[in-house]
């Protein structure tokens, strides 16, 4: 592995770590101020489900994080470019590595934060712009999950069927 | 702010996305796929307009995020200044990055 590669994948796992870090600050304000980002087994039980409202707090969860995780990723994406621009001649060794096993899966959870980003985000606009209630934003959401988990399984099989083959 | 600059990037980052890891595999997207890709004009505007859309996008939403979790006002304007920093690094970087490799492919011929 060439020095480039070496220096890229470092940077990504101190990413990832400081993803993982702000995530896990995320989820522990939630805790404090919202009681968390999807309710307790206990509340469920209890049968206090009003109309979904407070099962949904994941998705305003999920967009600050889905978010967050993007745009750690971004500045490594220029700066790999960067190297395009700058030492054209390192460009096609550091780019192999995104063809590697451990890259393909990163790519693969990066198609799902854009995906849940973007269509939340797009939720949240037509809420407003079609001043939707909460029951039908809920039901939105459904709809929302079910694409997002469509469209990514789809992305990622075509991301990893080069590994198989 | 948010809103808009979100609704073009749905648009301009999965349809970014879209061309270079699914349509194209990522192994075969090297030195000479992005020099092709940049030779047609519809691409580079793309590309322009999805790195300034996304400096705007994540410098709107970063503050929200300070503003929500950096609960000290002294700790909140360090950040405030690394944030300030941080975005016009990344598009000074991104704009020149764009700005010699249009120079290499265009300014040589």
């Amino acid at each position: 592995m060439s020095g480039l590669q070496i220096l890229f994948l470092t940077l990504l796992a101190l990413v990832t770590g400081l993803l993982v870090q702000l995530t896990w600050n995320v989820i522990r304000w939630a805790r404090v101020r919202d009681g968390g980002p999807s309710p307790s087994f206990l509340r469920l039980m209890r049968g206090r489900d009003d109309s979904g409202l407070s099962n949904s707090n994941w998705a305003f969860y999920l967009h600050r994080i889905s978010g967050i995780g993007i745009a750690l990723f971004l500045p490594l994406h220029i700066l790999d470019i960067a190297v395009y621009a700058f030492i054209p001649e390192k460009f096609d060794d550091l780019h192999a590595i995104y063809g590697s096993t451990v890259m393909r899966i990163f790519e693969c959870g990066l198609l799902f934060a854009l995906l849940f980003h973007a269509l939340n985000g797009l939720r949240i606009i037509a809420v407003d712009f079609f001043d939707w209630s909460t029951r039908t934003s809920v039901k939105i959401l459904n709809v929302q999950t079910l694409l997002v988990l469509s469209i990514s399984m789809w992305g990622s099989i075509i991301i990893l069927e080069p590994l198989f083959i | 702010m948010l809103r808009v600059t979100g609704m073009a990037l749905a648009f301009l980052a999965l349809g970014h996305f879209f061309i270079t890891h699914i349509v194209n595999d990522v192994s075969e997207t090297g030195s000479a796929f992005i020099t092709n890709r940049w030779s047609s004009f519809i691409w580079i505007v793309w590309d322009v307009l999805l790195l300034i859309t996304c400096a705007a996008h994540i410098f709107a939403g970063a503050v929200i995020i300070i503003y929500d979790y950096a609960m000290d006002s002294a700790k909140r304007s360090k950040m405030k200044i690394i944030l300030n920093m941080s975005i016009s690094i990344f598009l000074v970087i991104g704009l020149s990055v764009l700005a010699v490799a249009l120079f290499e492919i265009y300014g040589r011929s």
